[in-house]
């Protein structure tokens, strides 16, 4: 036996009567080291190593691609029973995972009591150790944190806020209902204490993100709420500008919905997903103007993926569940693949994969059946591998990928 | 239940992948510490040296089902529901309808406390009150509630076991 109790007993007095006093003092525990570390070390992985966030069960889905085969499933979060909502992740240059925690409210069926459904909890963004994906720091944010981008010099982290109930309240200022984006850097982070990043007022619901090359001194943000993308220089003092995505934007109801933001790999154009208008607008980087021409598609257009030349755009669109392959220039579709329920519902996010010939799509599936990432011919768009994730799987990241 | 979680790889139905995480998320939610253990501790060295002395039975992950959407349930038996209180319920809650022996004043004494709440503040029908109960029971302090309970999951406290408890607290279906 390795623990000895002692029981030292003292008497207090206490309102004219005398109580117990009990003292449990333990011999020094000398048995084997106690809470060995029991992770296991990440798999090496063939092709590149590929990080999947599932939105509906708190776990990191570990891919080997293109090959296709699950390396590990790692439960993430800080709470043992409440959806943490691991929805965007980012890793920098030295392969950390960093992934946004959002706390969506309870998706149940309302019972008696009044809180459920209610609540708004704070965000959360963890580091997790390359190696084995163990925590090793956290940051606090706002409530229902969306996209979270590592600059390419890995010194620079942003997460925005798609704060849908904060952009509706009528009972604040516009000021107010505007959505933040925090910004800190990764090297800031440490174990042992949460981090209160800066916060910068944004626009309306923003949502998608990108940071320019390479020290993501400018971030452009899709504001869904607010039918514009905000310019925000991170430098100095942060300034923001907004710049309508069309002739005719909506403050509060948007008619066009940008919901994503994609920097081209030159850095020169940033893919503008408009989930409601159901189109891809260009913006052009150096002149900061929007460019004339719009890509419409039949579906609503979420996060697409750039060739490494500029040429080409991979657009996923959800109703139809489809991946367009779109000249960005001209606009002209190069090809297009149409998918069943059972192939990928509700593609959210597409990642070309040049050095292994190959395209990954993120399929959310249905919310309530996990979700899968589909792995395409880069050229001829067949599948290649249905590789099954977590439930609403919604970001996916390769290795030394930004 | 605790033997063999020195073993254990998972805890909390897959939610977390380390005892002391598992060990510190307890302390948080239940005992109110939010300084969490970083394993060198003398308390928590104790407690790894104990939970290390009990038979290895189940080494294994244990299910953790919860009860997500919680609904009435059919009438139990009260002299069951005794024993179970005393098993499940007496150490925080102390005796029905006095508190007596009840871990502080801020737990509530059952049923009376929280059933008054229901009634007076909601205006919950004897029906809503029950289903109520049946969702602190299974919820704790999580999926949007609050308070310091833990969740009972299926495998610690079955529905027959729960409609008995219910019967004893005199909450009719």
């Amino acid at each position: 036996m390795r623990l000895v109790a002692v029981l030292v007993l003292s008497f207090l007095a206490a309102c004219g009567e005398q109580e117990p006093k009990v003292t449990t003092v333990y011999e020094p525990y000398s048995g084997p080291p106690a809470y060995p570390e029991r992770r296991s070390a990440l798999p090496p992985a063939q092709g590149v190593r590929a990080f999947v966030s599932n939105n509906g069960s708190d776990t990191l889905s570990v891919l080997d691609l293109p090959s296709g085969e699950v390396l590990a499933t790692i439960p993430v979060g800080r709470d043992p029973v409440n959806i943490d909502g691991p929805h965007h992740l980012a890793l920098d240059p030295a392969g950390t995972v960093f992934v946004a925690l959002s706390y969506p409210a309870p998706s149940l069926s309302p019972g008696p009591h009044s809180a459920h459904s209610s609540s708004r909890r704070s965000g959360y963004v963890l580091r997790l150790a390359p190696d084995d994906l163990r925590v090793t720091g956290q940051a606090r944010v706002d409530p229902n944190p969306g996209k979270i981008v590592v600059s390419e010099d890995g010194l620079r982290l942003v997460v925005s806020h798609f704060d849908l109930q904060l952009a509706i309240n009528t009972k604040l200022t516009p000021e107010q209902r505007r959505g933040t984006l925090a910004v800190t850097s990764p090297a800031d982070f440490a174990a042992g204490m949460t981090l209160d990043p800066m916060r910068i007022p944004v626009c309306l619901a923003p949502h998608g993100v990108s940071l320019s090359k390479p020290d993501g001194a400018r971030a452009y943000v899709a504001c869904y709420g607010e039918d514009a993308l905000a310019v925000v220089e991170l430098t100095g003092t942060p300034s923001v500008t907004l710049i309508p995505v069309g002739p005719a934007p909506s403050v509060g109801s948007p008619v066009y919905g940008p919901y994503s933001a994609v920097l081209s790999p030159a850095g020169d154009r940033v893919a503008i997903g408009n989930t409601e208008g159901r189109s891809t607008k260009l913006f052009d980087a150096q002149t900061k103007t929007m460019l004339p021409a719009s890509i419409l598609s039949q579906g609503a257009p979420y996060f697409a993926g750039w060739s490494l030349d500029g040429t080409k755009l991979y657009i996923p669109t959800q109703a139809p569940d489809a991946l367009l392959v779109v000249d960005p220039t001209t606009g002209v579709e190069h090809a297009s693949v149409y998918f069943s329920a059972e192939e990928c519902r509700r593609p959210h996010e597409a990642t070309p994969d040049e050095a292994h010939g190959a395209l990954y799509v993120v399929c959310e599936g249905d919310h309530l059946q996990p979700g899968n990432v589909l792995v395409l011919d880069l050229t001829s768009l067949q599948i290649k591998a249905n590789i099954p994730v977590g439930l609403y799987p919604d970001r996916l990241v390769l290795e030394a990928t930004l | 239940m605790l033997a063999g979680a020195v073993e254990r790889p998972i805890f909390w139905g897959g939610q977390v992948d380390s005892l002391l995480e598992a060990i510190n998320a307890c302390r948080y939610y239940f005992m109110g510490d939010s300084v969490p253990w970083n394993g060198r501790e003398r308390e928590a060295q104790a407690l790894y040296a104990y939970l290390a002395s009990l038979p290895l039975e189940a080494p294994e992950t244990q299910p953790f089902s919860l009860v997500l959407s919680a609904k009435n349930l059919p009438p139990g038996d009260a002299t069951r529901g005794e024993d179970i209180y005393r098993r499940a319920c007496n150490f925080c809650h102390g005796a029905i309808t006095s508190g007596e022996g009840r871990l502080d004043t801020s737990t509530p004494i059952l049923p009376e406390e929280p059933a008054t709440v229901f009634q007076q503040k909601y205006k919950f029908s004897a029906q809503q009150i029950r289903v109520a109960f049946i969702e602190k029971v299974r919820h704790g302090a999580f999926l949007g509630l609050y308070g310091r309970m833990p969740p009972y999951a299926l495998e610690t406290l079955s529905d027959d076991d729960l409609s008995a408890l219910l019967a004893y607290l005199n909450l009719s279906p």
